[in-house]
């Protein structure tokens, strides 16, 4: 073993108290750091999993229009913008092999009237209610009045914004036909208790492309909280899709259906398939022999055609879509952006990150939190372990000053600092990482649950699952080495400044 | 042949808004293989002038030649390899590495020489611990020393890696006279076996018995020069 390792090393056991101070700092530091490290990775696959599993998918689709790929909380609010063709976009992802499954949704900017004072905006989801779902995973709760039936019209409005529009408008948006709930109160709304403005029904207004404002009156059905993260995801209330459309100025499922009731009746009673060249240019290439054909059994199935595809026939703005397991989202986005871009589809496929704009930007608040909660202890670690350690250069100037004086140089001196201080490091960080390491696994075996908002955003979720895989565990490492480094940095320089001279003067 | 020659060598402390002048213009030749004593009264220079001759310090002004190297322009670097290969230390308070034992004290500087292979160290080491009459206590850390057992051991070290000089800071100054005297026996046989130069200073009288020149040195200046011999 060198020597610099062997005096380094039999310097941590005789000076116990410097190495006490020194090894206990490392040690906590280490473990704080540890820890900090799993709740952000932790943190950070959370939210990655609860946004994904229950708000985007992994991929959406959005028109090729759209200037943004924030599409589901753009800073500008603006409008999204509309996908006409939602039929032939679902023909080709049937035969994509990668997606799991897909489902159309709508985005809108609207405005809530307030007869009392200025409307206030907010962002609603166009959806297909049992569908939107059952796709997203049964993320959301329902807190007063019930979710919306198939083929139902209203809105579900979210706990967030129940109480934005109560700040906002003082409304208290109640579902139809219930009592006012009062521990769903928030503490403002309690003290006004008796003169609640409630609301079974909302007006939207939405900004039509042409300019003009379309009002769409909404009952309320439901009063909904998703259950991870709702402080984020609930941003949205769930409209259903028609009146989504409607108050949006989009072309609606109703819509298509008058129009094909007056112009081609006939065909409803055609395969599926067929049902979506209604909106193809092409439409007189359809074979007239297979197609006129009053049968009786025919008109039967006209119904039950007419139920299942209706709503797809008119204007969505987004294609939600969740890959199959283990699918690499990059190259899924290439493969269907180019799939996309074969079929003339006008719309290209965005990963969820982007999709979400700030709501992302949100959870790297929290890390950034997080973050800097880590570099505060390391700065303190290394403040400490720089004053122990140019203390210790300090005492052992009559021991540095003869090795300087028998024909040590500076840099022997340097390499001695170093290694003892890497020694320490790498016995008491090391220690530290690995109790890190444990308590992590403790606390993630826990499994703890919360339904506090504020403390979902650090889980990434409403369980607390903290973890450290391996690049985690590397990154301990790093910033523990990095930290030791910076701290023996000073204590090197001072203990480079003593001279063979300042031994004998000791003497 | 002289290994230090020393020309109008001047060293001025800065103290305060005065200066002191601690050498004033020294001149002093030593041949090689002396066994000198440097006597005089306390602040008179004798340190100082110890530093300057070992490199550890930088006169103000003057020539220095020690084995016909001017060390007046030497960098940090080539004046710490200096005293690695051709001056040995020996200190008052005999400063050895606490958490090494005798052996690998006396190996130290031997390692920051890069030039011997483990064993050739081990050999070399071993056979200068036997020199000095301590391997009894080879593997015992200095705190587990006696004084004049420490003493012997910073003679070892100072020896070990052949220095053409020896230099000696009041060795004995925190031994009892018995032990002091046994300390410079210890050094005049090994001046005489190995023809190396000893220098050093002392306030003990009876260093006359074994020095071949006294240099007496007063206000910073080389007053007087015995020949023992
Ligand atoms: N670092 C310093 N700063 C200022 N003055 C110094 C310094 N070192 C030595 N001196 C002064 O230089 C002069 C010579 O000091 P030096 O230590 O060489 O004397 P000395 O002969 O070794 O004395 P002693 O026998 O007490 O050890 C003294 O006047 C001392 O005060
Ligand atoms: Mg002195």
């Amino acid at each position: 073993m060198p020597v610099v390792f062997t005096i380094a090393w039999r310097n941590i056991f005789r000076h116990k108290g410097k190495t006490l101070i020194i090894g206990t700092i490392l040690f906590l530091g280490s473990l704080i750091m540890t820890i900090g490290n799993g709740i952000i990775s932790g943190l950070d696959k959370g939210l990655e999993n609860n946004i994904v599993k229950s708000f985007t998918g992994e991929i959406l689709l959005i028109s090729e229009e759209q200037l943004s790929d924030s599409i589901l909380l753009s800073s500008t609010g603006q409008t999204a913008e509309p996908i006409n063709n939602y039929l032939e976009i679902e023909k080709v992802l049937k035969g994509v092999s990668f997606i799991d499954s897909f489902l159309p949704g709508g985005i809108g900017y609207v405005w809530v009237l307030n007869e009392s004072g200025q409307p206030i905006d907010q962002y609603i989801l166009g959806i297909d209610f049992n569908k939107y779902y059952n796709f997203f995973d049964r993320s959301m709760e329902v807190l007063e009045g019930r979710f919306m039936e198939p083929g139902e019209k209203g809105v579900l409005v979210s706990t967030t914004m129940r109480k934005w529009l109560y700040d906002f408008c003082g409304y208290w948006p109640v579902p139809k036909g219930t009592e006012l709930v009062e521990e769903n109160l928030n503490d403002k709304a309690r003290l006004d208790k008796d003169n609640l403005d409630l609301r079974e029904e909302l007006v939207y207004m939405g900004l039509s492309r042409k300019n003009s404002t379309l009002d769409v009156l909404c009952e309320v059905k439901g009063i909904i909280r998703f259950k991870a993260l709702n402080s984020l995801l609930g941003f949205y209330s769930l409209v259903d899709i028609e009146s989504f459309r409607e108050c949006m100025g989009y072309f609606t499922a109703q819509d298509a259906e008058s129009n094909i009731s007056n112009e081609y009746h006939n065909l409803l009673s055609l395969e599926d398939e067929k049902i979506s060249n209604i909106f193809d240019e092409q439409l007189s290439e359809i074979d007239n022999n297979e197609t006129i054909n009053f049968d009786q059994s025919l008109f039967k199935r006209k119904e039950k055609v007419k139920k299942t595809l209706d709503l797809d026939a008119g204007v969505y703005n987004m294609v939600y879509i969740k890959l199959k397991p283990d699918q690499d989202i990059k190259d899924a986005l290439n493969k269907l952006n180019i799939l996309l871009k074969d079929n003339n589809l006008a719309v290209r496929a965005v990963p969820w990150n982007k999709a979400v704009g700030m709501l992302g930007q949100i959870a790297m608040i929290m890390k950034g939190a997080l973050f800097l909660f880590v570099a505060f202890i390391f700065f303190v670690a290394v403040i400490i372990i720089m004053n122990t350690l140019s203390m210790a250069a300090m005492e052992r100037v009559s021991e540095i000053g003869m090795m300087r004086a028998v024909g040590a140089g500076k840099w022997f001196v340097s390499r001695m600092f170093l290694a003892e201080t890497f020694v320490q490091s790498a016995t008491f960080g090391g220690l530290g990482i690995f109790v890190g390491i444990v308590v992590i696994n403790i606390l993630a075996s826990l499994k703890l649950t919360t339904k506090n908002e504020i403390l979902q955003i650090f889980y990434g979720g409403d369980i607390f699952h903290p973890v450290l895989d391996s690049g985690d565990i590397f990154l301990c490492i790093i910033q523990l080495a990095f930290v030791t480094f910076i701290a023996v940095i000073y204590p090197i320089i001072v203990a480079r400044r003593i001279s063979a001279l300042d031994a004998i003067a000791r003497d | 042949m002289s290994i230090v020659l020393l020309k109008d060598v001047r060293k001025d402390y800065p103290l305060g808004k005065t200066t002191v002048h601690a050498l004033q213009g020294v001149e002093l030749d030593i041949s090689t293989g002396s066994f000198i004593s440097i006597v005089g009264p306390s602040g008179s220079g004798k340190t100082t002038l110890l530093n300057i001759i070992g490199c550890v310090d930088q006169a103000t002004t003057g020539s220095i030649t020690i084995d016909d190297q001017d060390v007046s322009r030497m960098t940090d670097n080539q004046l710490t390899d200096l005293r690695l290969f051709k001056i040995g230390f020996i200190f008052q308070s005999f400063n050895l590495i606490p958490v090494l034992n005798v052996l690998e004290n006396v190996e130290f500087p031997l390692l920051l020489m890069k030039k011997y292979t483990s064993k050739e160290i081990r050999k070399k080491a071993e056979e200068m611990i036997e020199h000095v009459r301590i391997t009894e206590q080879i593997s015992q850390r200095p705190s587990e020393l006696s004084g004049g057992q420490r003493q012997r051991v910073a003679i070892a070290r100072a020896l070990v890696t052949s220095p053409r000089i020896v230099l000696a800071d009041e060795p004995t100054a925190n031994l009892d006279s018995e032990t002091g005297a046994q300390i410079l026996s210890l050094m005049k046989r090994i001046n005489e076996q190995n023809n190396v130069t000893f220098i050093f200073s002392t306030h003990d009288p009876d260093v006359l018995k074994y020095a071949n020149d006294v240099i007496k040195i007063r206000d910073g200046k080389v007053i007087e020069r015995i020949k023992c011999q």
